[in-house]
């Protein structure tokens, strides 16, 4: 499609400089849109395999909490978790990745697991909980994963159509509007010299 | 037999005995089990019960997953019927004694903390929650026993230490410990050194668990049978060193296995039931026995063991908990 712009040298020049910006970032968008393809396909695997181990360990800390209060009078398991002298928290800053923020997670464990009478509770509890922390270690890891992957995966979809708009909308409509202005502005020369040509030839019978 | 114990002859628990006797016919044996466990859903564990003691609370339950309250109900009737059989009611007051201790730990947190827990007050000590609700909220803690007084005074002075609720837990858990250990009654004093041992044991293998071994002294409970200095001593030398020291003693077995088993599969369960088997076994000492408390003491513990079987097995059946898995965890 030709651009509504006026056929003029001036304006050819800016199309031809606007068509080369173009075509440079069509290039660097598409390359960018392949590292972007590479980094999730890598971030995928990450997240396939830790998802997996995650379920597999949360299924295992449950078992085992399951088998503690089973072994354990219902009161005797409340008692046991009311007061936690353990504390979880999580620091979170930003990383750069293809020009996209990306949280990075911290996690701190404080404290002691382990903070019940030995004599009413199971051994099963300390291991459920001891796997419950490890789960929830990787848990915040999977969490972090799966939000980079989100937000590449967004950035991935704006490169496309950002790709997609130059490659197939942008970049033809400059080049025919520049195809446009150079046959407009051909047509206009060979215009001017036809007209030049018959002033030439009505002077030259006058004379 | 574990360790030799001079059971009581008393004609007055004549009438006593021939009713346990005719019950412990009714406890759950082997095959039950077997069957309990292999059970394909928890409908078809329960319907495993319908000839049992438990058959009666059955129909009062709507789904499976309300199996507690008929272990609840169970258990208010084997305390019942404990209470009327029992002659002697200070041998009943020693058996609901460590329930008193566990009311007594909930009320101090409850005062420390400013907060309402009655929820977690068991009705099955010898002070009634509420009584013991009210000792707490009128600072009278002269009505309480002298055992329990002091109770009291060693969980507030070990909170306050380092405020740390587990310091509180396991002084008072030491204080029932002391008491339960030196109860006149042998059978039962026995019972609870037997049970102090393997309660350190297995809170040796825990703490090994997680390389805290030199924790050991903060936890220990006093009373059991192990001279306490060789414990610790051969506790802070090593695993190696304390496994050498237990096989001295009959609980050989259960540290072995349940320690080799602890290393192979990262799990308590063999343990545990092993630790049970050997209670259990001490407890049968009362099988040939003419007349005398002790068989009633005994009755209680086999009871309070199939309580926490079915409650594994029900909860096991109801979470697709695999059978090889719980036939493991059951004592028997």
């Amino acid at each position: 499609m030709v651009l509504p712009v006026s056929a003029t040298r001036m304006e050819l020049l800016n199309l031809k400089k606007r068509l080369a910006l173009a075509r440079r970032g069509h290039k660097l968008l598409k390359e960018k849109q392949d590292e972007l393809m590479r980094v999730i396909q890598e971030l995928l695997k990450k997240v396939r395999t830790l998802r997996r181990e995650v379920e597999r360990e949360f299924t295992q800390a449950i078992q085992r909490f399951l088998f503690a209060r089973a072994s354990m009078e219902d009161f005797a398991v409340e008692d046991a978790l009311l007061f936690p002298a353990c504390s979880f928290t999580i620091d979170f800053r930003k990383k750069m990745v293809m020009n996209v923020r990306i949280p990075v997670f911290e996690k701190h464990f404080e404290g002691e697991l382990v903070t019940y009478s030995f004599y009413w509770t199971s051994p099963e509890l300390d291991l459920a909980l001891e796997r419950l922390e490890k789960m929830v270690e990787r848990l915040v890891e999977l969490a972090e994963y799966e939000k980079a992957l989100q937000l590449l995966a967004d950035e991935m979809e704006k490169t496309r159509r950002r790709v997609n708009a130059l490659e197939y909308i942008l970049i033809p409509n400059l080049e025919d509007t520049v195809k446009y202005i150079q046959m407009k502005l051909s047509e206009m020369e060979r215009g001017n010299i036809t007209r030049l040509m018959r002033i030439k030839d009505v002077i030259r019978k006058e004379g | 037999m574990i360790y030799p114990e001079r059971l009581i002859e008393d004609e007055r628990y004549a009438y006593a005995m021939g009713v346990i006797r005719s019950l412990e016919q009714r406890l759950l044996d082997r095959s039950r089990w077997e069957r309990l466990i292999e059970a394909e859903t928890p409908d078809d564990a329960l319907r495993t019960l319908a000839d049992s003691d438990y058959s009666a609370y059955l129909p009062e339950l709507s789904s499976p997953h309300e199996y507690e309250r008929m272990l609840v109900r169970e258990r208010e009737r084997v305390h019942g019927l404990l209470e009327r059989l029992m002659v002697d009611p200070e041998y009943l007051v020693y058996l609901r004694t460590p329930f008193d201790y566990h009311n007594l730990r909930i009320m101090l947190k409850a005062k420390i903390k400013e907060m309402n827990l009655s929820h977690l007050l068991t009705p099955f000590g010898n002070i009634p929650p509420a009584e013991m609700e009210r000792i707490f909220q009128d600072e009278r803690y002269d009505k309480l026993p002298s055992h329990l007084q002091v109770a009291v005074e060693r969980g507030v002075v070990a909170y306050y230490e380092k405020y740390r609720m587990d310091m509180l837990d396991h002084a008072v858990d030491r204080c029932m410990f002391e008491y339960l250990t030196s109860l006149e009654f042998p059978f039962m004093r026995n019972y609870w050194r037997c049970v102090a041992d393997l309660v350190n044991i297995r809170t040796v293998l825990r703490l090994d668990v997680r390389d805290e071994r030199e924790k050991m002294r903060w936890v220990y409970m006093p009373g059991g049978f192990l001279p306490e200095k060789e414990f610790m001593a051969a506790c802070d030398a090593g695993m190696d060193s304390f496994l050498h020291f237990i096989s001295r003693f009959p609980y050989r077995e259960v540290v072995e296995d349940g320690y080799s088993y602890l290393k192979r599969e990262n799990s308590f369960l063999r343990f545990e039931r092993l630790m049970e088997e050997f209670l259990l076994r001490y407890l049968s000492i009362t099988r040939y026995h003419y007349m005398g408390p002790e068989v009633l003491v005994s009755y209680w513990g086999k009871k309070e063991q199939e309580i926490k079987n079915l409650r594994i097995v029900l909860s096991g059946k109801i979470n697709r908990v695999p059978q090889e898995v719980i036939r493991e965890r059951i004592a028997v």
